[in-house]
């Protein structure tokens, strides 16, 4: 009986705190990975008079801004937006992707342009 | 008069040994564990679904266990049988195999409480078992048994809970979490789209989110074992769950932890309140 107890308690100690890694014992870490890599982004479209405007959730022409999950995943949406608006100057990034620590920052104001394709 | 000084082992143990008491909330615990077991596999557990022999005997085992545990037939042996084949869904399958989906957190908790409630008399209330014991009694003219039995696979099942909390706030203290900002992107990622919600209330929202959520886990892993609080704590903690459920795919996990706070109601106090809500019953000679 005190065998099972200590397996409940001690078990979760072994992988939670000394971080072991036999999935014989058990761990309580219930979402603890989940959302991890997402990316929350703002985008603004800069055109050839120097004027921003930025780009909603749904954007103009029908191009929802999906769940981006990891860097790749936001470069191809960069590069599909790119293509769609051409005749802009350039692409304003902001974008924090969701780490164990919390939000990093990955663009911070950065520019994008069709030669970036 | 002094007392000689009990070691901290025995101090533990005797902690540990509950009186023996009513078996009733082991019955009511048994039948939701079996209800639980059966949303969270019966459909996985079907032959079709079945890739090989070995899951097929499995599959068989399940279905004859469980069902024989919920009406409570053989219980000793039904509710061993179904420990037994969630011990090996949960490793075999899950961890060793490595089957997506078989080896969760709500899995795991539901193969520890198949696990606790099967080293329990479970089947002396509610059960085939009991009808069969009160006929053979009737029929020998012998004492019906009573409704009782050890129950130190309570206090088990009890501790199973306050670790489960315990170890969920403590994988939930740290400046990511308590910020509010890891709890914005979970939601983030099930709800919405990379287009950070504009509303202002969102970071302030989660941010009391996983203030309440590690503030109210810590109070029901140790007010729980206090009696006199239970009628504000059950209702806090079905409260938290109800919440969890509906908000993120937890699976039979909110209905798990809910089910298992029986164990620290009295045994004494539920099976009075079965006897309170069967009584009109009994008055009325046992017309319903």
């Amino acid at each position: 009986m005190l065998a099972l107890a200590a397996f409940m308690f001690f078990g979760p100690f072994y992988r939670q705190v000394m971080l072991g890694r036999s999935e014989i014992f058990p761990r309580w870490v219930m979402y603890s990975g989940a959302g991890l890599g997402v990316v929350r982004v703002e985008f603004f479209l800069e055109d050839h008079a120097g004027e921003r405007r930025r780009l909603e959730r749904v954007a103009d022409g029908g191009a929802e801004i999906r769940l981006i999950s990891g860097m790749a995943d936001l470069q191809a949406v960069i590069r599909e937006l790119l293509t769609q608006h051409h005749d802009s100057r350039a692409l304003i990034v902001n974008a924090e992707m969701a780490t164990p620590r919390g939000w990093e920052t990955v663009y911070q104001e950065e520019r994008f342009t069709l030669a970036d394709r | 008069m002094n007392h000689p000084a009990r070691s901290p082992v025995r101090a533990l143990y005797d902690w540990f040994v509950l009186p023996e008491g009513s078996t009733r909330s082991l019955a009511l615990l048994r039948i939701g564990i079996v209800a639980l077991i059966w949303c969270r596999w019966a459909s996985a557990m079907v032959l079709v679904r079945m890739p090989g022999l070995g899951q097929s005997v499995l599959a068989l085992a399940f279905f004859l266990a469980t069902a024989l545990m919920l009406v409570g037939l053989w219980t000793r042996f039904s509710a061993a049988a179904t420990a037994l084949v969630m011990l090996v869904t949960y490793y075999y399958f899950g961890v060793y195999q490595g089957l997506e989906g078989w080896a969760k957190h709500h899995t795991c908790l539901l193969m520890m409480s198949a696990v606790l409630i099967a080293l329990t008399p479970c089947g002396r209330s509610l059960s085939m078992d009991r009808f069969l014991a009160i006929r053979r009694a009737a029929r020998s003219g012998g004492a019906i048994p009573d409704e009782r039995g050890e129950l130190w696979g309570l206090r088990l099942i009890q501790v199973q809970v306050f670790c489960v909390y315990f170890w969920s706030v403590a994988d939930k203290l740290n400046p990511a979490y308590l910020s509010g900002e890891r709890l914005q992107s979970i939601l983030i990622w099930l709800y919405g789209g990379s287009g950070d919600p504009q509303w202002a209330g969102f970071p302030v929202l989660c941010l009391a989110m996983a203030w309440a959520s590690v503030l109210i886990e810590s109070t029901l892993a140790f007010g729980l074992f206090v009696p006199r609080w239970l009628k504000f704590l059950i209702p806090l903690g079905i409260l938290l769950h109800g919440a969890f459920y509906i908000l993120f795919p937890v699976s039979t996990f909110s209905l798990n932890m809910i089910l298992l706070y029986l164990a620290f109601i009295p045994a004494a106090w539920l099976h009075a309140g079965i006897d309170a809500m069967l009584a009109p019953v009994a008055l009325r000679g046992g017309r319903s």
